[in-house]
C-alpha cells in the first residue's frame, strides 16, 4: 500500500521548498554582485573597500539596535501566553481534545526509555495522547530498543521508508499525515517537557485569537553546568527564548520556530503542507510560512528541557546545520522578494532580513572585522583606518565597543531571567563562543554549496546526570 | 493574540499617544523659543569646543581621537552624541548639533519625569506640568548654548538610575536592574563625579539584597549586571587611553586639578528646596518604615553633599551637572512624598507641589563655567598671533594646546596653526625639523586647568618651562617660543 507523501510541499509548491537551493535568477544576481565586488576591488580597491565596510557597519549598527530593542520590549512587557495554575485546575479530562505527539528518532537507542518516561509524565489523559515514534526503516538499533520495551497505551511506531532526503522534516510529514489529534506537537528524543505543557497549550490555543495556529514553548537545557560549552549554550538559549522571541511576540512579528516543542493546530498545519523535507531548519521555514499564509505564532510560557550538546565537534555540526538552514530559508523566501514584502508587510519583511539573513551574514563577516581590529590594535596597521572614513569610523567604533558589550550583556540578562544566576559570569565571556559560531557559519556556507540537504545529526546522551 | 488585556493595551496606546503629543508640543515650543530668542542665547565656549571636537572626530584625525578619550573632564559620551548629531545635522545654522542633542536630552528628561510623576503623584502630569517645564527650561537653554549637553544627559541618567533603584527596591524587576546598570554606564561616560555617586546606589542595592536574604548566586548575578557596564566602560576608556595616548591612566592624571574659585554663594541656596524634600522624605520614610524612601532621601542628600565637596575643592565648573541632578533628585523626593502609600494629607501634597515649583525655579540659578577669555573672537586672536610670528622665520608652526585650542586652530591658517592635545616638546621638534616653533597656551582657568599641558608642565604659566620661553600674551592666551628644539643642526635647510 502506498504511504503518505512526505515531499508534498516540494511537489505541490516547489517555490516554497529548498529542493532547489538557488534559482537561476538568484544565481545570476549572486554572480553579478560577486562580479561587481571583484571589479570594484580591482579597479578602485579603496573605494570598493570603503563601500563594503560601510555596508557591514550599517548592518552591525542596525542589528545591535534591533536586538537591543527586542530585549527592551521583552523586559518591559510580557507578550507571551501565560496560563495560571487555576486555569489548569479548571480543565476536565473530557474537555481535552486528542493531542498528537511526534517524536522523530534516528540512531538514538539510548534515549528511548527516558523519552517514553518523559512523555508518560505529561499531565494529559493517556487515552487522549496520540504518540508516534517516527523510526527510520534502516535504523535497526533504535527499532530494536523500541521493540524491546513495553509501549504504554497511546504510543505507536511509525516507520519512515528509506528515501532521499534523510531529514527530520520528512519523518515529521509522515507523522503529520497519520496524526489523529486536533493539536500536534514535536518533541526530540532527549526532550523533557514540563508536565503541564500540553494542557497549557490547549488553554493557550483557546484564549488566543483565531489566526494563531502555533505556540512555541521555551527551550532550555537540563545540563547547563556540564562544561563551558553547555554554559554558553544555555546562556544563548536563555537570551533567545526568554528575551528575543518574547520581544518578537510583543511586536506581533514573524517568529522563527525553535526545533522542538512547537504546538500546532493540526488542520491548518496540513493546509500548509507540513514541513519542507529539504530544509534543514524546517522549523524556522515553517515559522515564516505560517506568517505568510496569514496565520500567527505566539510564545507559550512553558519550558521544554533538552540536552545541550557538550562536545565541540558535535556542537559545530549542529550549529552548521542550523545556520545552513537559515541560509536555505532566507533564499527560499527571497525568491520573490516583492511578494514576500507584500505578504509580510514592511516591518516583518525587515524583521525577516535582520533575523534570518542578517544572522548568517553577521557570523560570516565577524571574523573579517576581528582580524582587522586585531591588526589595528596589535600591529597598528594605520592604512586600515582609510577604510573607515568619518561617520563610518564612528559607527564602527560604536559597534566595536558598545555592540559587542550589548550582545554579551544580553546573554547575561537572559541567564538572569532564566534564574541561572551562576551562569551570568559565563555569558560575559561569550565572545569566544561567537568565534565558534563564525566557524560554523563559514562551514554552513561551504556546505550549502557542496551538500545542501545533508542533515548532520546531533549526538545526545553524553550527559549522565538527571 | 496579544496576551495583554485589551483595556491595558488601549490604555497603553492612549498613554503612548499622550507622551508623543507632549514630546511634539515640547519640540514645537522649544523650536519657537529658539527662533524667537536666538539672539539672546550666546554660544558657550564648551559648545564651540564640542563642535570643533566633533569635526576632528569625523575627520578621523589623531587629535579627534585623543580629544575623545584624553580627559575625564571632557567625557566621551557628550562628545560622541554631539559628533553624531553633527554628522546628521551638520554645522549649518547657529545652533546645529548642540540644539539637536539638547532637545533630545530635554525630551528624555521631560518624558521620564512625566512617567514618574504620573505614577507617583495623584493628578499626574497636569498637577506637575509647571514643574517639569521649569525643570527642562534652563538646561535646554544651556544646551542651546552648547554647555548643557553633559548637564542634561547627566541629570537624565541620574534620574533614571535613582528611579530604577527605587523600582528595584520595590519589585526586584529585571528591567529595573538592567536600566540601573546602563544608567551607571552612561554616568561614567558623562560625568565622572556622578559616577562616584553611582557607587552609593550600588551600596543601596547590595544592602537591600542582604536584608532580603537573597542567595549568593543571585547576589553575584545582580552585582555583575550592575557593575559590569560601569567597569566595562571604565576599562574601555583606560584601554583607549593606553592605545591612543600611550598611558592607560592618562585621562585620570588631572582628577584633582588646581582649584579655581567660583562665585557659588547663590548656587548653594538653590539646593535648599531639594534639601527640604530630602530631609522630609527621610523623616517620613523612617516613620512609615519605607525602605526605598529612606534610600532616596539618603541619595538626595548625598548628591548635595557631593556638590558641596566640589564647591569646597574649588571645582565649581565640575559641579554644573550636579546642580541640575540635585534639583531633579530633590523633585523626585518631593514627588515620592505625594505617593499614596506615604499617606500625606491633601493640603500637604499641595504644599509639596508648591515646594517642587520653587525647587524647579531655583534650579535655574546654576553655576556657570567660569569660561575664560577664550570666548573672545578667535579670528582676532589668530590674526594677531599670525602677524606676530610671521616674518621671524620662513618656516613657522604654532601649536595650539588643549581642548579650547581646537576651535582656535579652525579659525586660523591651517598651514600655520597645529592642534595639540598631548603637547610634547621633543615630539614637536621631531615633527617639524627646520621650523621655528611656538606654543599658544590657553589660560588655565576652570576645566582648562586640568588639561595635560598643565600637569605635564605645571609651572608653564607662572615661570615658563624648560625649552619654552614666554613670548607674548593676548587675552590670557600666552605664546611661548620653543627654544630647546631649535638646535643648529636642525636649523640647517
Amino acid at each position: 500500500m502506498k504511504g503518505p507523501d512526505p515531499l508534498l510541499l516540494s511537489r505541490l509548491r516547489p517555490e516554497w521548498s529548498a529542493h532547489i537551493p538557488l534559482t537561476m535568477a538568484q544565481k545570476v544576481v549572486g554572480l553579478l554582485i560577486l562580479a561587481g565586488v571583484i571589479t570594484g576591488l580591482v579597479l578602485a580597491p579603496l573605494a570598493a573597500g570603503r563601500v563594503l565596510v560601510a555596508i557591514c557597519t550599517v548592518y552591525y549598527v542596525a542589528f545591535t539596535l534591533y536586538k537591543f530593542m527586542l530585549v527592551r520590549l521583552s523586559v518591559s512587557q510580557s507578550a507571551e501566553i501565560r496560563v495560571p495554575i487555576e486555569r489548569l485546575a479548571e480543565l476536565h479530562d473530557e474537555d481535552l481534545p486528542r493531542y498528537s505527539i511526534l517524536v522523530p528518532l534516528y540512531h538514538e537507542p539510548e534515549t528511548v526509555v527516558r523519552l517514553v518516561e518523559s512523555i508518560q509524565a505529561l499531565d494529559y489523559p493517556a487515552n487522549r495522547k496520540d504518540v508516534q515514534l517516527l523510526l527510520e526503516e534502516d535504523d535497526g538499533e533504535t527499532r530494536a530498543a523500541v521493540a524491546a520495551m513495553w509501549m504504554p497505551p497511546g504510543f505507536r511506531v511509525t516507520l519512515i521508508p528509506r528515501s532521499h532526503p534523510r531529514t527530520k522534516p520528512k519523518a515529521c510529514n509522515i507523522g503529520l499525515a497519520l496524526a489523529r489529534g486536533k493539536y500536534l506537537v514535536i518533541y526530540d528524543a532527549e526532550d523533557r517537557p514540563e508536565p503541564d505543557q500540553l494542557k497549557k497549550a490547549v488553554i493557550g490555543f483557546r484564549q488566543a485569537d483565531d489566526r494563531v495556529i502555533c505556540l512555541q514553548s521555551k527551550l532550555n537545557y537540563y545540563n547547563p553546568r556540564q562544561n563551558l560549552l553547555t554554559r554558553w549554550f544555555t546562556a544563548e538559549y536563555s537570551a533567545w527564548f526568554d528575551l528575543f522571541l518574547p520581544g518578537l511576540a510583543a511586536l506581533n512579528a514573524v517568529i522563527p520556530l525553535g526545533g522542538t516543542s512547537n504546538h500546532f493546530i493540526t488542520r491548518p498545519l496540513r493546509s500548509l503542507l507540513g514541513w519542507d523535507a529539504y530544509n534543514v531548519t524546517e522549523d524556522c521555514d515553517l515559522g515564516i510560512r505560517i506568517y505568510r499564509a496569514g496565520y500567527r505564532t505566539q510564545m507559550l510560557d512553558t519550558t521544554t528541557w533538552e540536552e545541550a550538546c557538550g562536545r565541540l565537534p558535535f556542537w559545530i555540526r549542529q550549529r552548521t546545520r542550523w545556520l545552513k538552514g537559515y541560509l536555505q530559508t532566507y533564499l527560499v523566501h527571497m525568491r520573490q522578494p516583492v511578494r514576500l514584502l507584500r505578504e509580510l508587510g514592511l516591518s516583518n519583511f525587515l524583521h525577516f532580513q535582520v533575523l534570518i539573513g542578517g544572522l548568517v551574514f553577521g557570523f560570516v563577516i565577524n571574523p573579517l572585522f576581528w582580524i582587522m581590529t586585531l591588526l589595528w590594535f596589535v600591529f597598528r596597521v594605520e592604512s586600515l583606518s582609510l577604510l573607515f572614513p568619518g561617520m563610518v569610523f564612528l559607527m564602527g567604533a560604536l559597534c566595536l565597543f558598545a555592540g559587542n558589550f550589548t550582545f554579551a550583556y544580553i546573554g547575561a540578562v537572559g541567564c538572569y531571567r532564566r534564574a541561572c544566576y551562576d551562569l551570568v559570569k559565563y555569558a560575559l565571556v561569550a565572545p569566544v563562543y561567537w568565534g565558534l559560531m563564525s566557524v560554523s557559519a563559514w562551514r554552513a556556507v561551504w556546505q550549502f554549496f557542496r551538500n545542501p540537504f545533508l542533515w548532520e545529526k546531533t549526538r545526545h546522551g553524553f550527559f549522565a546526570g538527571t | 493574540m496579544d496576551s495583554l488585556p485589551e483595556h491595558k493595551r488601549r490604555s497603553g496606546r492612549r498613554y503612548g499617544g499622550r507622551v508623543i503629543r507632549l514630546m511634539l508640543a515640547l519640540a514645537v515650543v522649544m523650536g519657537a523659543l529658539c527662533l524667537a530668542y536666538h539672539h539672546r542665547v550666546s554660544r558657550s565656549d564648551e559648545a564651540d569646543v564640542l563642535d570643533a571636537l566633533g569635526r576632528y572626530v569625523l575627520a578621523n584625525s589623531t587629535e579627534g581621537r585623543q580629544a575623545l578619550v584624553g580627559s575625564v573632564w571632557w567625557p566621551p559620551i557628550p562628545t560622541v552624541m554631539v559628533t553624531m548629531a553633527h554628522a546628521v545635522a551638520g554645522s549649518a545654522g547657529r545652533f546645529g548639533a548642540a540644539v539637536l542633542v539638547g532637545a533630545l536630552m530635554a525630551g528624555c528628561l521631560a518624558w521620564t519625569m512625566n512617567r514618574l510623576v504620573r505614577r507617583w503623584v495623584p493628578g499626574g502630569l497636569a498637577a506637575w506640568l509647571p514643574v517639569v517645564a521649569l525643570l527642562v527650561y534652563r538646561p535646554f537653554w544651556e544646551a542651546a548654548g552648547g554647555g548643557g549637553v553633559a548637564t542634561l544627559t547627566g541629570a537624565w541618567l541620574s534620574l533614571m538610575a535613582v528611579w530604577s533603584a527605587v523600582r528595584w527596591s520595590e519589585h526586584q524587576s529585571l528591567r529595573a536592574l538592567v536600566y540601573l546598570g546602563l544608567a551607571g554606564m552612561g554616568l561614567v561616560g558623562t560625568h565622572p563625579v556622578l559616577a562616584l555617586w553611582f557607587l552609593l546606589i550600588l551600596l543601596w542595592v547590595g544592602v537591600d539584597l542582604r536584608l532580603r536574604g537573597t542567595g549568593h548566586d543571585q547576589r553575584q548575578a545582580v552585582g555583575l549586571l550592575l557593575v559590569l557596564p560601569v567597569v566595562y566602560l571604565a576599562a574601555l576608556w583606560g584601554l583607549l587611553n593606553w592605545l591612543i595616548m600611550g598611558d592607560g591612566w592618562y585621562a585620570l592624571r588631572a582628577v584633582w586639578p588646581a582649584a579655581v574659585a567660583g562665585s557659588l554663594t547663590v548656587a548653594g541656596w538653590t539646593h535648599v528646596p531639594g534639601l527640604t524634600g530630602g530631609v522630609c522624605l527621610g523623616l517620613v520614610a523612617v516613620r512609615h518604615r519605607i525602605r526605598s524612601g529612606l534610600w532616596l532621601s539618603f541619595l538626595v542628600m548625598a548628591t548635595l553633599g557631593l556638590h558641596a565637596i566640589l564647591i569646597a575643592r574649588g571645582m565649581a565648573w565640575a559641579g554644573q551637572a550636579m546642580t541640575l541632578s540635585a534639583a531633579v533628585l530633590g523633585l523626585l523626593a518631593l514627588a515620592y512624598l505625594c505617593r499614596e502609600d506615604v499617606g500625606m494629607p491633601g493640603w500637604l501634597k499641595v504644599g509639596t507641589g508648591l515646594v517642587a515649583v520653587v525647587s524647579a525655579l531655583a534650579s535655574h540659578v546654576g553655576t556657570v563655567d567660569p569660561a575664560p577669555s577664550a570666548t573672545v573672537a578667535r579670528r582676532e586672536l589668530v590674526e594677531q598671533v599670525a602677524r606676530h610670528v610671521r616674518g621671524t622665520h620662513p618656516c613657522i608652526k604654532v601649536f595650539v594646546a588643549g581642548y579650547r585650542g581646537l576651535p582656535v586652530v579652525e579659525a586660523g591658517d591651517p598651514g600655520l596653526f597645529v592642534p595639540s592635545l598631548d603637547f610634547n616638546l621633543r615630539a614637536a621638534g621631531r615633527a617639524y625639523p627646520g621650523h621655528w616653533l611656538y606654543l599658544l597656551a590657553p589660560p588655565p582657568n576652570g576645566r582648562t586647568g586640568t588639561e595635560s599641558l598643565y600637569w605635564k608642565y605645571p609651572d608653564l604659566i607662572r615661570h615658563g618651562a624648560s625649552g619654552m620661553v614666554f613670548d607674548s600674551e593676548w587675552e590670557g592666551w600666552r605664546l611661548y617660543r620653543l627654544s630647546a628644539v631649535q638646535a643648529p643642526e636642525i636649523m640647517k635647510p
